[in-house]
């Protein structure tokens, strides 16, 4: 017998993952919707990726820590104050704020490069700032919750907590990159 | 730990970001596909969160294997190891066919054009398929060779699992397009 079974893999995993694909079809409607903003402010497109992987992968750090939290018994499954999510937390902001900086000045640099209409960077720097930041607050609450949820379930939060917080993040960060590029009025 | 997640998790955002920007680039310009095939934006987000889902589960489960030791830090073939890959690729085949079905029905729901149900369920079948390939084995290797140096996988892996699955989707999806195009659909 193996500790990892693919059946389980393909019932855990796809519960969540189908869930998650669900979700960020809405995020796609929501672009979809946007499509002609989109296309003709052309950084925003170059920004979408990046942005949706920074909040994904901030979904991410935070999914994967605290599943190896659960699993060291570092943590327990219950909503208290805890020394190391604490500490990660702080970490995961400043990874967000750093990124952030740096983002901004690939976007705009890759945008004058290609001679796309130019868009002023302070802006950009407000909208991919105020995303990253409030990804990061939202990544940890639905992360621990979604850990600590499917771990008391007997589940492998591994296989359960990236795909629902990076969905949450994804549909998230669509929608704070649109209001945020409207709310400075770059859209 | 502080240090060292703040370290590791920039490092390989800068890295990460570098290529997400090249992925936004390669978007920007496949402004021609996307309005040639109409619900393929819808699919996009899906698609890369699904790739980046499955990547990241496999290097998430693998990291935890590593550091609880179900899983030699050796890159040989084993039971545990196998059984990660067939449940990877199994899901992935269901999971994009699902996608290109769900984007079709969201074209229907909002009222937005749609290339079709079959076109964009063969779209999303093709990109996810050799997309896959290309994650699992990286996934691998990277995720066995970072712990072998003493790294956590789980602070790098993950983030750089999300955003290879976007480098790689994209050009997937642009050359499954074309594949539909040259069909004629």
């Amino acid at each position: 017998m193996t500790y990892y079974k693919a059946r389980d893999i393909v019932k855990q995993g796809g519960v969540a993952i189908t869930t998650s694909v669900i979700v960020d079809s809405f995020a796609g409607v929501l672009l979809n919707a946007k499509m002609e903003a989109l296309l003709s402010i052309p950084i925003l497109l170059v920004l979408l990726p990046s942005l949706m992987d920074m909040t994904g992968d901030i979904g991410c750090m935070v999914g994967s820590k605290i599943a190896t939290f659960l699993h060291l018994g570092l943590v327990r499954p219950r909503l208290e104050k805890n020394p190391y999510l604490m500490r990660y937390a702080a970490a995961v902001m400043t990874v967000a704020v750093l990124t952030s900086l740096y983002l901004t000045f690939l976007a705009v640099a890759a945008s004058h490069l290609l001679g796309l209409s130019a868009v002023e960077p302070l802006k950009v720097l407000a909208v991919v700032l105020a995303c990253s930041v409030s990804i990061s607050v939202i990544a940890f609450l639905v992360g621990m919750v979604a850990g600590f949820v499917t771990f008391k379930h007997g589940w492998d939060p591994d296989n359960t907590t990236i795909p629902i917080v990076t969905a949450v993040c994804d549909i998230m960060g669509a929608m704070l990159l649109l209001s945020a590029a409207s709310l400075v009025g770059i859209i | 730990m502080f240090k060292q997640t703040v370290r590791e998790g920039f490092l390989s955002q800068v890295i990460i970001q570098t290529f997400g920007i090249a992925a936004g680039v390669g978007l920007a310009s496949m402004r021609g596909a996307l309005e040639e095939l109409p619900g393929m934006l819808i699919m996009v987000p899906a698609f890369l969160q699904m790739r980046g889902a499955i990547g990241g589960t496999l290097a998430s489960r693998l990291s935890s294997a590593l550091h609880t030791g179900v899983i030699e830090p050796r890159l040989k073939p084993s039971r545990e190891l196998s059984q990660n890959l067939v449940g990877t690729f199994v899901l992935n085949v269901i999971l994009s066919g699902l996608i290109g079905c769900l984007a079709h029905f969201m074209c229907l729901l909002f009222g937005f054009k749609s290339s079709g149900l079959l076109a964009l369920f063969l779209l999303a079948l093709i990109a996810g398929i050799i997309s896959n390939l290309v994650i699992m084995l990286i996934t691998t290797v990277m995720t066995i060779k970072i712990y072998q140096r003493g790294l956590d996988p789980d602070v790098i892996m993950g983030p750089f699992v999300t955003t290879l699955g976007d480098v790689v989707s994209i050009p997937c999806l642009f050359l499954a397009a074309l594949i539909l195009m040259a069909a004629g659909m």
